[in-house]
């Protein structure tokens, strides 16, 4: 075996040499046994967990865990193994020399037993050894080795099929321990039973009630109909009295139809007619004599009066123009008097303004525009009044004055001046035509010093008069252009002046308009326009004075002929004076008209009074006669008094017939009917007396006895309504309760649930017995061999003190017993027995049941874990020598920290391969 | 003649509903069902209603449901509206005894007899068909009843023959015991416009013409009546004449079954939630029920499932179950999850030379026929069995401890415990 990277182990090599069949894996705690127990059984089944990731034992530097490896089957078949643990198992097989992929599957021959069996199984640790001391008891242990096999990896089929029949049991059970859920539905199913009973009785119940109250009903209808009719019947008692009573006055008031003109009380009727015929009569008398005192009160009338009422509209016409006829009278003479002064002043004013003095050319005159006229004339104005000014101007220009003239030569100190000069700069001027100007005496010098001043005096004289002449002649100038200017602007206005003239000339051409000498002026165009208007209000006086004449003289005209038609009435002087006799007329006859129309119209009213008056007796009268005639004949009676009173008496009865009859109506409807109801109402009185009852049907007895009959039915009904009450309150909280379709569906509910349950039951029982059932078959099938096995493999490491195993009965739990030869029976393998021999028991069980498990395969390594430890030198060593003998039939690896054991094993003639710790790796990699 | 066919409406059955609120909501829907359909002939204004047999469930009708069919048959037959009523084997005429406390109104005829019956159907006082029932004298007729139905003469007026019976061959027979059969061929050839059946309780057409029909229970009753139930308007003008028959959805609650399987992936009850809500939706898809339907699902989970312990407990599944009926916005769900086992495989398991081997190994002879008698080998007798009833013993261990082998080797790997 060589484990290149293996866990903490890095190439260890066992050498080409086969291992023998008892090998010693020796090391110190951490040393990498367990790693190399798990790369023994990887070579064998793979790397589990597949993956590196995943795999505990890939190496901590990141390489691939490898392992390879050479076995050796029963029947000398050698095969090389080579094994990695890459992202995904990596693995080949030689064999023959032929290679194969083996991925991560187990060997051929491992592949009779499971690579987790196998864990299990050929894997014997110290733990599990002692763990018999402390387990419950040998039927665990049994559990683990005889019926699983020894497996850990699973729950005992004990434990499973305790735990199907607890939750069998919880659900139902044949005995009546316990209350299991199949009770508990049970109880409630009895109940609903009982409550279900209870709501068909109640249904019963309610039924009944019901069918009852459908009778009450039934009854209470029939009571009320029979109620009905004996009330009707009662009711029809009194109505047949009522009817009689009818009959009676029927009878009384005879032919009906007869009476239906003769009004409701005859005899007042007789003395209203006559009452009437006295009053009407006494009306006519006294209108007749009022008429003829009216008639002589009323006088005749004027013809005067009447042409004047005749003519009364014309008449007031005039009357009413009296106030503008009287306004005229005064208005006249001052016009005229107005006109007069104004035809007086015209005259005077043309005198005036015009030429020759005569009348004004009037229609000249309104054609004139006086305010253009108006404006020709201030402009005119205006203009003169410039003419002045500029005129002024030019004066005072030319009277301005001009100050005195500069001389036309220079004065005579700019002469000296000069002269001097140039003396002075001779003089001093010479010497220098000699001599150097250096060399120049003082008074050379000083003379051209001073005839330079000299020349500068009359330099600057020279210069301020040329100054002066300068100035004087632009003054000149200055004056001249000033004149021109205004005689040319004087003469401009002199032209527009006459072209103003020449316009109001224009404007005048029509009229001879006196000339006047200092020019026009502003009077003019007033003058002119006083007398247009003093003209122009005189043609309307004048209109005014016309008109005024005229309507004098048609009010004249029409007063005459007014007059003319009304004999007696003479004119006034004046028509002021015609029109307030006219009106004074007018009035009076007015006056009288209205006292006579007044009376005639009284008498009219008392003549149509004494005719109506005279009517109504002669109605009254005839009234009188018919109703007499009337009673006379309806009644065969006389005097008119007696026949009213009889009349009067067949009334009342027809009047009290109608009213019993509207009553009856009212109260039954037609009266036929209600004759014919009555009558059958009374023979059934008679029928239910038996005709024997008091009197007649209609009678008050037999109303009492009816009455005390009613009586009777309404104390009943008052019964059935009580009863109906008392089932009503019965039945209503009934209704309320559960029913029974409720229940039924409750039941149901309680029996699907009951038979889930039991069915639930049932499953998880039949699978508790599936399992009892296969554990005993399996314990059955395989307990005496592995009992044999055990027993020889105990015996041995023994040395036959011990030699057979039993088990014992299942009443007594399944003891597993122990026989030895020193023993006359049999010992239970529990205390007192030794821990020791306890687990030389489970060892040999242990060797045994991989034996079983291998049946007819190859036979694999078994692997121990420190089993020696507890056990005494003598045994350890008899126990290593039992390996030994095995190891002929089984390789054994067995892993220990005690190099006491592994020496013994040696001894034995093992091999024995040596771990040393692996240096710890630090996280740097060193 | 206009009509409306209904039968097996089963009043009073005892639901069995989980919860007294769901079967009161049953019980109720079904007299609802019963009143739509009154409802609906008044609206239709037909001639007749008829009743093919098992108008009630049992021999004992409550006070309640007698007064409410009182009330619905009083107001048809006030409408004009006449009732025609052939008993069935769930109130056969002999149980009269109960039934005949109810005061049917004028205008309900009951045929009790197995000797036909021939009755007018009238409107306004004036002809307009004719019904021809026979009724089951007792819960187990044997005969063919319909071999006694006369031929029909030769007259304008529709005939129709009413009767309770399973007509050999028809969908759904085989779910009822053998009971009054009847042949289809003959059924044809016996001269009726229409054939009013009862007594299957899913709704089928036998034939067309003649017309041989069954509509079903009104409302259905139990997770097995799927789909939606109700009447059959049937309007035939006159004999002889083409009929125009349409199904009337009367059930205001429909039951529904969802199957669901392949949940091995399934790891937490959310998202078992989500895939049968998934799983409802597309079933809905194709059958989405009128909009007020109320549904009852029953939801089945079978195959392996790491959820299986979950599932196992009670409470766990009653709380799942409500959760449910909100996310189906469904009236109630019932999650049977009996079909479930670990996700873990038994067939490794089936090689271990141990108990554990030999326990698949036995349940897996019984289930396999291997073991000829399963309770021999278990070494039981019949009584040993709580659940056991009409079943033959064997076929019920097989049923019983079917699909445990999983459950055994989950058990073994946790220790024991369910």
């Amino acid at each position: 075996m060589q484990v290149e990277r293996f866990g903490p182990l890095r190439d260890l090599d066992t050498g080409a040499a086969p291992l023998p069949g008892l090998v010693a894996v020796y090391g110190p705690n951490e040393a990498g046994k367990s790693s190399l127990f798990t790369a023994l059984r990887s070579l064998l089944h793979g790397f589990y967990p597949a993956s590196r990731d995943g795999h505990p034992m890939a190496p901590w530097d990141g390489t691939d865990a490898e392992v390879r490896g050479e076995v050796e089957a029963a029947d000398g078949t050698r095969a090389r193994i080579h094994r990695r643990l890459l992202s995904t198992p990596w693995g080949r097989l030689h064999l023959d020399g032929s290679s194969e992929d083996l991925r991560n599957e187990s060997l051929p021959w491992t592949r009779h037993l499971s690579r987790q069996l196998y864990e299990e199984m050929f894997t014997v640790t110290l733990p599990q050894l002692t763990a018999l001391q402390t387990q419950k008891g040998w039927a665990e242990v049994r559990d683990r080795l005889v019926t699983g096999m020894g497996g850990l990896d699973l729950a005992s089929p004990g434990q499973v099929a305790e735990a199907l029949e607890r939750e069998a049991h919880g659900l139902w059970r044949p005995s009546r321990r316990g209350t299991p859920r199949d009770r508990e539905l049970e109880k409630e199913e009895r109940k609903l039973h009982k409550r279900l009973s209870q709501a068909r009785e109640r249904d019963e119940d309610l039924r009944k009630a019901a069918r009852r109250l459908e009778a009450l009903e039934v009854e209470l209808a029939e009571l009320d109909e029979e109620r009905r009719n004996l009330a009707r019947i009662r009711t029809f008692l009194p109505v047949a009295r009522r009817l009689r009573r009818l009959d009676e006055l029927r009878r009384t008031a005879g032919n009906v139809e007869a009476l239906n003109d003769v009004p409701p009380d005859p005899v007042a009727r007789l003395e209203e007619l006559r009452s009437h015929v006295d009053k009407a009569r006494r009306q006519r008398e006294a209108a007749s004599e009022d008429l003829k005192a009216l008639e002589e009160k009323c006088p005749a009338e004027s013809p005067q009066v009447r042409a004047l009422l005749e003519r009364k509209e014309r008449a007031v016409e005039l009357i009413s123009a009296s106030p503008v006829v009287e306004e005229r009278a005064t208005r006249l003479p001052k016009l005229r008097e107005r006109l007069k002064g104004l035809d007086e002043e015209v005259e005077a004013r043309s005198q005036e303004i015009f030429r020759d003095g005569g009348p004004p050319p009037e229609d000249a005159l309104r054609q004139v525009d006086l305010p253009e006229l108006r404006s020709q004339v201030t402009a005119w104005k205006e203009l003169e009044s410039r003419k002045v000014q500029v005129d002024e101007l030019f004066a005072a220009e030319t009277s301005r004055s001009e100050g005195p003239e500069p001389s036309l030569r220079p004065p005579i100190g700019v002469w000296v001046a000069g002269s001097l000069a140039l003396v002075l700069l001779a003089g001093g001027g010479l010497p220098a035509v000699r001599t150097e100007v250096a060399s120049l005496p003082g008074w050379s010098l000083l003379l051209l010093a001073l005839g330079t001043l000299s020349g500068v005096a009359c330099w600057l004289g020279w210069r301020g008069w040329a100054e002066e002449r300068r100035d004087w002649a632009r003054s000149q100038r200055e004056r001249e252009e000033a004149r021109h200017r205004l005689e040319h602007r004087l003469r401009e206005l002199e032209n527009e002046g006459e072209e103003v003239q020449a316009r109001m000339t224009a404007l005048l051409k029509d009229l001879p308009v006196r000339s006047r000498p200092q020019g026009p002026d502003d009077h003019l165009p007033r003058e002119l326009e006083r007398l247009r208007d003093l003209l122009t209000e005189g043609r309307r006086i004048r209109e005014e004075v016309e008109e005024l004449e005229a309507q004098d003289a048609r009010l004249d005209a029409a007063l005459s002929d007014l007059l003319r038609r009304i004999p007696g009435l003479e004119p006034g002087r004046g028509a002021v004076e015609t029109l307030a006799v006219l009106r004074e007329r007018l009035q009076r006859s007015e006056e009288e008209d209205a006292q006579r129309g007044e009376l005639l119209r009284e008498m009219e009213a008392v003549r149509q009074q004494e005719e109506r008056a005279a009517g109504e007796e002669k109605r009254a009268e005839e009234a009188l006669d018919d109703f007499v005639n009337r009673l006379t004949e309806l009644t065969g009676l006389e005097p008119p008094e007696e026949a009213a009173r009889e009349a009067a008496r067949r009334q009342e009865a027809r009047s009290n017939a109608r009213r019993i009859e509207g009553e009856l109506k009212e109260e039954f409807g037609e009266l036929e009917e209600i004759r014919s109801e009555v009558e059958r109402a009374l023979e059934e009185t008679k029928r239910r007396e038996g005709g024997q009852g008091a009197g007649t049907p209609s009678s008050r007895s037999w109303e009492d006895a009816l009455t005390m009959e009613l009586e009777r039915l309404d104390r009943r009904r008052d019964e059935l309504d009580s009863e109906r009450a008392d089932l009503n309150a019965t039945l209503r909280p009934v209704q309320d309760e559960e029913t029974v379709d409720v229940l039924q569906g409750a039941l149901e509910a309680i029996r699907e649930e009951r038979g889930r349950v039991r069915k639930e039951r049932d499953r998880l029982w039949l699978l508790a017995r599936i399992v009892r059932v296969a554990e005993r078959r399996f314990r059955e099938a395989n307990q005496p061999e592995l009992l044999r096995r055990a027993a020889r493999h105990l015996a041995r490491f023994t040395q036959g003190r011990y030699r057979r195993l039993i088990l014992g009965n299942e009443e007594d739990g399944d003891l597993l017993l122990l026989q030895a030869p020193h023993l006359p029976g049999t010992l239970p393998a529990e205390e007192p027995i030794s821990a020791g021999t306890r687990e030389q028991v489970y060892m040999a069980l242990r060797l045994a049941v991989a034996e079983l498990l291998e049946g007819e395969g190859e036979t694999l390594p078994l692997i121990l874990d420190e089993v020696f430890v507890n056990w005494d030198p003598e045994r350890r060593r008899q126990g290593i020598q039992v390996l030994s003998a095995l190891s002929g039939e089984r390789q054994i690896f067995l892993f220990t920290c005690h190099p006491r054991i592994a020496e013994e094993v040696v001894e034995k003639g093992g091999a024995r391969i040596d771990l040393n710790p692996a240096p710890i790796p630090h996280k740097n990699g060193e | 003649m206009r009509f409306l066919h209904l039968a097996d409406v089963h009043l009073d059955t005892p639901f069995r509903g989980r919860s007294e609120s769901l079967r009161k909501r049953l019980r109720e829907a079904l007299r609802q069902a019963f009143r739509r359909a009154v409802d609906r002939a008044l609206e239709e204004r037909v001639d007749a209603v008829v009743i093919a047999g098992d108008l009630f469930d049992g021999h004992r009708l409550s006070f309640r449901s007698e007064r409410f069919l009182e009330a619905e048959m009083h107001r048809l037959c006030r409408n004009g509206v006449g009732v025609f009523y052939a008993t069935g084997n769930h109130d056969p005429g002999e149980l009269g005894s109960e039934r005949s406390r109810i005061r049917w109104p004028e205008g309900v005829t009951i045929f009790r007899d197995p000797d036909p019956e021939i009755v007018d159907v009238t409107r306004n006082g004036k002809r307009v068909g004719k019904v021809v029932g026979a009724g089951h004298a007792t819960a187990r007729e044997t005969r063919d009843l319909s071999r006694s139905f006369p031929t029909p003469d030769d007259e304008s007026l529709p005939w129709i023959a009413l009767l309770h019976t399973q007509v050999g061959g028809a969908r759904g027979s085989e779910a009822h015991d053998p009971y009054a059969p009847s042949d289809l061929t003959y059924l044809r050839s016996a001269g009726y416009d229409y054939w009013a059946l009862g007594h299957v309780h899913g709704r089928q057409v036998l034939s067309e013409n003649p017309a041989v029909h069954y509509p079903g229970n009104l409302q259905g009753r139990h997770p097995g009546e799927t789909g939606s139930k109700g009447a059959l308007l049937v309007e035939i003008p006159t004999r002889g004449a083409p009929q125009s028959i349409s199904f009337m959805n009367l059930a205001p609650v429909r039951w529904a079954h969802l199957r669901l399987d392949g949940l091995d992936g399934v790891t937490h009850l959310d998202g078992l939630v989500r895939r049968i809500a998934e799983g409802w939706k597309v079933e809905r898809l194709e059958d989405p029920g009128e909009p007020d339907t109320e549904w009852i699902v029953r939801v089945e989970l079978t195959g392996p499932c790491d959820l299986h312990r979950e599932l196992g407990r009670r409470e766990e599944v009653t709380t799942l179950e409500e959760e449910l009926a909100g996310a189906l916005n469904a009236l109630d769900v019932e999650l049977r999850a009996d079909g479930l086992h670990p996700a873990a495989d038994p067939a490794p398991y089936l090689q271990r030379q141990d108990a554990v081997g030999e326990a698949l190994r036995l349940l897996q002879a019984i289930l396999d026929g291997g073991a000829e008698d399963p309770a021999a080998s278990l070494e039981l007798a019949p009584e040993d069995l709580a659940g056991l009833e009409d079943e033959l013993v064997a076929a019920y261990i097989r049923e019983r401890v079917s699909g445990g082998d999983g459950e055994l080797v989950s058990r073994f790997e946790t220790g024991g415990e369910g």
